[in-house]
């Protein structure tokens, strides 16, 4: 069967994830960086 | 296999056939066709197709080992997490008067003291390093570069100490730019200095209107002079706080920093937010004009709208994955001007919300701080809790004086999450 599937974007990896400070959502305004 | 608990189906704007596939946890998305979805629970995958999908996380194999992995999600982000950070609130003192500002009456002219900065130095000393390989300081403020030499100083014995360990040691700046000069730059880049995040309130009326000097001059020409001559040398990245009725002026700002040399090329990432009203506690008496609630319905306009301005001129901004609070890592602190330790800044000053002090050292704060509060069947089978974890306990103890309980961010994402896939996916983030 043909692959019916287009990917748009790749996941994330864990590593990356650790990298992150604030959430979109819940965020101090002044702090992200 | 089911779909996952965290994975969104948005129609695709192309086709009326297929559909958007986007992972919460994984930050991955797909399109296929709409069968394919009757096609995941009746087991009538290719192989190839049902590897993919769950290499992505979108299909998952049952909800219940789903469920357990995100109860240790956390421990997981912590165990891999090799870097020690911290943020220094320097001072709270400030060359600009914002109209705004979130520490409020908690400023003054109150410094770190030689006291507090050895004893941060032995607290960060003493630390467990086993499974770390950097130490990484925010300096914050009031205005950080107020404290220039004792930036220099803390990052010169902690540099130190990381070398003789073999760990990299970098530190960044959340900074108003108005000191951010070449000269600074030049004698801290050699000590860490990384990069630096630097606010502008919209194009120079706006900016200097919520941004002034204390003396009331407006500050904008001489940040945007400052970011002109150190954008090469340095990270910089930009953000911007805006209002309901400041938001809309903000494109202007982007098209400014374009002509003056300060493109994507020069900027790192650009991410602006909405001014977030304090508790009463410590609000500057004359100023309501930020938002209550993201829930405002104009804040959901405000945040895509820009971060569609953002991307539209080529500049960076974060891409939407789970990103969870400075909080829920073990190995991350705030320390303010006195050395008491915080889990965020927003705490600052507020009764009961430290975590110890780096005299006595600190407490465990996963009680008292309701870390594990989003661990309840709903949270679990919300699909936006990799993006949320609970919420923002700032926002919980501004509203509710209280960091007990989750701050249900459903109705945001209903309605933001949607355009921002789209604007990841139109953009390739």
């Amino acid at each position: 069967m043909k692959n019916r599937i287009v990917v748009l974007k790749k996941a994330v990896e864990k590593e990356q994830i650790v990298e992150g400070l604030c959430c979109i959502g819940s965020f101090i305004p002044y702090l992200w960086h | 296999m089911k779909l996952s608990r965290y994975t969104k189906v948005y129609p695709s704007p192309d086709s009326a056939d297929s559909v958007i596939l986007f992972s919460t946890k994984r930050a991955s998305a797909v399109l296929v066709p709409k069968d394919l979805l009757a096609d995941i629970e009746a087991g009538r995958l290719s192989g190839e197709e049902q590897a993919e999908l769950a290499g992505l996380g979108l299909i998952a194999t049952d909800h219940a080992a789903e469920r357990q992995e995100m109860l240790s999600y956390i421990q997981d982000l912590n165990a891999r997490d090799r870097t020690m950070k911290f943020i220094v609130v320097l001072n709270l003192d400030c060359n600009l008067a914002c109209r705004y500002c979130f520490e409020g009456t908690r400023k003054g002219k109150k410094y770190l003291s030689d006291e507090v900065a050895a004893r941060f130095v032995e607290f960060v000393r003493t630390r467990d390093y086993a499974d770390k390989d950097e130490i990484r300081i925010t300096f914050y403020g009031g205005e950080p570069l107020l404290s220039v030499d004792r930036i220099a100083e803390i990052s010169g014995r902690i540099g130190s100490f990381a070398e003789g360990r073999g760990m990299r040691y970098r530190f960044s700046l959340v900074t108003n730019g108005v000191l951010l000069t070449p000269q600074a730059v030049k004698r801290l880049r050699p000590l860490g200095l990384a990069s630096a995040k630097v606010t502008l309130d919209g194009p120079k009326d706006v900016h200097d209107a919520f941004r002034p000097f204390k003396g009331g001059a407006g500050s904008f020409d001489v940040i945007l002079r400052h970011l002109g001559e150190v954008a090469d040398v340095i990270r910089i990245q930009l953000g911007g706080n805006y209002t309901k009725d400041s938001y809309r002026r903000f494109p202007g700002l982007l098209d400014l920093l374009r002509e003056r040399g300060l493109g994507p090329d020069r900027i790192a990432a650009v991410k602006f937010d909405p001014v977030m009203n304090e508790s009463s506690e410590f609000a500057l008496p004359d100023f309501r004009d930020g938002c209550s609630s993201m829930d405002e319905p104009w804040v959901t306009e405000a945040s895509v709208q820009l971060r569609e301005e953002i991307l539209k001129r080529g500049y960076a901004t974060p891409k939407t994955m789970p990103s969870p609070c400075m909080m829920e890592r073990d190995h991350s602190f705030v320390m303010d001007h006195d050395g008491i330790l915080y889990k965020c800044p927003g705490l600052i000053g507020r009764q009961g919300c430290s975590v110890g002090d780096v005299r006595s050292g600190t407490a465990p704060c996963r009680d008292s701080h309701g870390l594990d509060d989003w661990k309840n069947e709903e949270c679990l089978a919300c699909a936006y809790l990799p993006l949320c974890f609970g919420g923002c306990k700032y926002q919980k103890i501004v509203r509710e004086n209280s960091m007990r309980g989750v701050q249900c961010q459903k109705a945001y994402f209903d309605r933001v999450l949607g355009p921002l896939v789209a604007q990841d996916i139109r953009y390739g983030l």
